[in-house]
């Protein structure tokens, strides 16, 4: 019943469906008779979040992760779980609260409503999440799941949505197709933001590259990068989304091109190239970029474990190599010409409610994620292996 | 792709001479991320690293820092003291300082990593040979690890050793390097205004005002930082920010706290130095400036100044009028019973000094002209509370207010400082029932329940600033010239208006009756906190 700390869920109430707003009102007023607190009075709510599960995931499994989403975003979140395709049309709805006992008087932070939709229901349900929509707020969609833009609820919500947020980490089809989904959204509803919580997951790993070259001393050494490489832990399902987000990142942010036709796959591992020009010459330097899996005990399968970038010649002048450790640390040591450094930083963003909630925060429309995808589209569409 | 590029500009607009600020263009990778841009290896040199604010504040908030990842990748905490130590002996004290004071865990691992950039400087701070010393060990640095000649001084001593230092610090020629040379001062800045004009000048001699970031830890503060979101992203704001529709404004800085350790240096200093010139001010200045042209140090800078600077000096007749001072007694704060201020370590017992201010101020332009701002600071107050009050004027109609059950109170918009930072409004609204009977509710907006992370510590976020170059949050030569400007005359009636017969206030009560007794003759009162 407590997910957090802070944040006390009651049990969730079976209603019936016609039912869900006032059964909500008498929650609030409930308040909080466990412990004898005085009733939260106070309801903060900043945005309506729609969370479609992912398959075999029920919403008890989101417990956690919705407590912790509505206590720094206050919300009403409606879970809909699909249950048996097949069975007679059928629907269960259940609602709960969560409330925020820190403050004085305790605020009532998040409003749950789960469905659990089966046979045709599932068709029928857009209008009745429309209905329990927070009037004059943002309204997310998000999936959590591989998106099937043919979907019936999808496509009559997605309408309606002021942003779509995804997690190319639990895709299902090959990471090089992130830009697939995303163009097919982006042509079909053009109004609409999404966002990528796998975005927002590797940020440490842009800030730790970044940040290499936030020293003017190394600035001049971007134009000189011959090679990067990418590791991430393979786990379970071996997606390699967020290591092919990272080169898309490096690569369009540093105007490389792609060599035509240079795209391998190698099982999991990955082998690109891509071009850039050589400030004032003709000529061209050529980077290649490996992504390989590197596997760690205390990570998701798919999250990042390192990169190593290199500029050119043997041994290279300038090395960048950060790898993560076990307890969430990155291990990050720099050589250059003048120095050789080593530190160690917590990586930052490990739990998936930070990611999604650094996505909810983000900008509407992120100009380097999009540049990042488009490279993916320059990749996909240049190299035969990768269609 | 960009390339790397310094551009100097020379702002025209702007009143301070020589200021000369340098937008560096960004690496193209840093597009999009938390910080646009992130600092360059540095040494950050402390003076007085043996001292309260070094282990309280400073080690604490660059450790965080360090933790976020927010320093470069090369960095020098260089602590120059007295005291002898050890580099091994200062990393210890600073470890169990992290240890006590940080608002986050200290992880060892993180700890280890930091620690290595740590460093110990033994000298008297009057010995121009300790300050060679400590050049030739920065310049070792810079060659050995990288630090690339940027060097931000933080000068957390007593006011009265700033000025040798500052000689010192130009007499060794630490006063430039090859990269950037950057100081920072804790308040006080003088103890008037002549004492802060000469500072001033002095610091000038030395330094270009470019270089050089006076703290007031207040403008550090989330909350304060939001007021310019707030005035100034908010489009329903700024019609209604002015004396047609604002009645008063009242700004509290209430502490709990007595003099604690500090009884030789608050009895020189007293309330309307330690808060009100610096502190209840900037947050005057904040709220009641003028929109900048764009949101750039210079510009914001010049709007709080000139805002500062329309601020009518009170004759001395309104000293008298529009001012008072108190001092506590013995009484209780949470329960716990402690001494009075006479009776506090270090403090003259016939003390005269105040530990509580009330005043009025009144803005002499066009936007504000007639509106009151009280402000009113004060020790051993019951609660610690920081906030800004800004009430509006009744509806010009009295339509519920007429039959004597309903008792109207004004809107009122409350930014909250410490330590619940947030903002609430406060409006009328009809009770539910056959009747037309009304109450004052209030909206809260809090920081804790709708953003959840933690807000990074003031010092944290003005430390960045420094070694970022960006002084938006830092006050300006003129902003505290101005600040003294107000400040000044009333110290100089003071000391020819015999003070009221001190203690006049209880530790523990909200100050003495005769600054409830000067609001009301304005017919208002204090916001009850």
């Amino acid at each position: 019943m407590l997910s957090s700390p802070d944040i006390l869920h009651l049990p969730p109430r079976v209603v019936s469906l016609k039912s869900v707003e006032s059964e909500l009102g008498a929650l609030r007023k409930e308040g909080l008779p466990a412990n004898g607190a005085p009733a939260a009075v106070l309801r903060a709510c900043t945005l309506t979040l729609v969370v479609l599960c992912d398959k075999n995931e029920a919403p008890d499994d989101l417990e956690e992760l919705t407590s912790q989403i509505v206590q720094s975003h206050p919300a009403r979140v409606i879970l809909i779980a699909q249950q048996d395709a097949d069975a007679d049309a059928w629907l269960e709805t259940r609602v709960s609260t969560y409330t925020a006992t820190g403050g004085n008087p305790p605020r009532l932070v998040g409003e749950e409503i789960a469905f659990y939709p089966s046979g045709a229901q599932y068709d029928s349900l857009p209008s009745a999440v429309l209905a329990l929509r927070v009037s004059g707020l943002p309204f997310i969609l998000y999936w959590r799941g591989q998106p099937d833009l043919d979907d019936p609820l999808f496509r009559a919500l997605v309408g309606e949505c002021d942003q779509i947020l995804f997690d190319s980490l639990h895709f299902t089809a090959r990471a090089e197709r992130i830009n697939n989904t995303i163009a097919r959204l982006r042509l079909n509803y053009p109004d609409v933001s999404f966002g990528d919580v796998n975005w927002q997951r590797i940020r440490p790993w842009r800030e730790f590259v970044a940040q290499f070259f936030d020293d003017p001393a190394n600035m001049e050494y971007l134009d000189t990068i011959t090679r990067v490489a990418i590791d991430f832990s393979a786990g379970l399902t071996g997606n390699q989304s967020a290591a092919v987000l990272l080169m898309a990142w490096l690569a369009s942010s540093l105007n490389w091109r792609v060599v035509h036709g240079s795209y391998q796959r190698d099982g999991l591992a990955r082998v690109a190239r891509f071009e850039r020009s050589v400030y004032g010459s003709d000529s061209k330097r050529e980077i290649r970029v490996t992504i390989s899996t590197r596997d760690q005990d205390d990570c998701l399968s798919g999250e990042l474990t390192g990169v190593r970038l290199e500029t050119e010649n043997e041994p290279p002048e300038l090395v960048l190599q950060a790898n993560r450790a076990p307890g969430g640390f990155v291990h990050v040591s720099e050589l250059t010409p003048h120095r050789f450094t080593e530190r160690v930083a917590p990586l930052n963003l490990p739990q998936e409610s930070n990611v999604l909630t650094s996505e909810l925060d983000a900008p509407r429309r992120d100009r380097n994620y999009h540049r990042a995808l488009e490279l993916l589209d320059a990749l996909v569409a240049q190299t035969a292996d990768g269609r | 792709m960009r390339r790397l590029l310094r551009v100097s500009m020379l702002c025209p607009y702007n009143n301070s001479n020589n200021m000369l600020e340098t937008r560096t263009v960004l690496n193209p990778l840093r597009e999009g991320m938390r910080v646009a841009r992130a600092p360059e290896p540095a040494s950050i040199i402390i003076f007085g690293a043996t001292g309260d604010l070094a282990r309280r504040k400073l080690v604490p908030a660059l450790y965080n820092l360090a933790r976020d990842n927010y320093l470069p990748p090369v960095y020098n905490i260089v602590g120059f003291a007295r005291k002898p130590r050890t580099d091994d002996d200062i990393r210890g004290e600073y470890k169990k300082a992290v240890t006590e004071f940080s608002r986050e865990k200290i992880e060892e691992q993180v700890w280890d990593s930091f620690s290595q950039n740590v460093f110990y400087v033994q000298s008297d701070l009057d010995d121009v040979e300790g300050y060679k010393r400590l050049k030739s060990e920065l310049e070792r640095m810079d060659q050995e690890r990288g630090s690339a000649g940027n060097r931000l001084f933080y000068l957390a001593v007593p006011p009265d050793l700033m000025p040798q230092i500052i000689e010192l610090l130009g007499q060794a020629e630490l006063n430039h390097s090859a990269g950037y040379t950057r100081i920072i001062l804790e308040k006080p800045f003088g103890r008037d205004l002549h004492s802060a004009v000469e500072l001033n000048h002095m610091l000038h001699g030395v330094f270009d005002e470019s270089q050089i970031y006076r703290i007031d830890h207040y403008l550090g503060k989330e909350a304060v930082q939001n007021i310019f979101v707030f005035r100034f992203a908010n489009g329903i704001l700024e019609p209604i920010w002015n004396r047609t529709y604002i009645n008063n404004i009242q700004i509290t800085v209430a502490e709990t706290v007595g003099v604690e350790a500090r009884g030789d240096y608050y009895d020189n200093s007293g309330a309307m130095r330690d808060i009100i010139q610096n502190h209840a001010l900037q947050l005057l200045a904040v709220t009641t400036m003028e929109p900048p042209a764009e949101f750039t140090p210079n510009d914001v800078r010049n709007e709080k100044a000139q805002v500062l600077r329309a601020i009518r000096p009170l004759s001395f007749e309104e000293i008298r009028e529009c001012t008072v001072r108190g001092q506590y007694g013995a009484g209780a704060i949470g329960g716990l019973k402690v001494p009075g201020y006479r009776t506090e370590p270090k403090v003259n017992p016939e003390s005269v000094t105040e530990t509580y201010v009330a005043m009025k101020l009144r803005i002499e332009n066009w936007r504000w002209a007639g509106v009151p701002f009280y402000l009113r600071t004060g020790k051993h107050l019951p609660k610690r509370y920081t906030e800004i009050a800004i009430e509006f004027n009744l509806p010009p109609l009295m339509l519920f207010g007429k039959d004597g059950v309903n008792q109207m109170e004004p809107n009122s918009l409350v930014f909250n400082i410490q330590p619940d930072e947030g903002i609430s409004l406060k409006f009328e609204s009809k009770i539910p029932g056959q009747d037309n009977r009304i109450r004052p509710v209030n909206m809260d907006f809090r920081y804790t329940s709708s953003f959840g992370e933690a807000a990074p510590e003031a010092y944290e976020r003005l430390l960045l600033d420094a070694m970022l170059g960006d002084p938006m949050l830092f006050t300006r030569y003129d902003e505290v010239e101005a600040q003294w400007a107000v400040i000044s005359p009333i110290l100089e009636a003071w000391k020819q208006i015999p003070p009221p017969p001190f203690p006049n206030y209880e530790a523990g009560a909200w100050g003495p009756k005769a600054a409830d007794e000067f609001i009301q003759r304005d017919g208002r009162k204090w916001r009850r906190l």
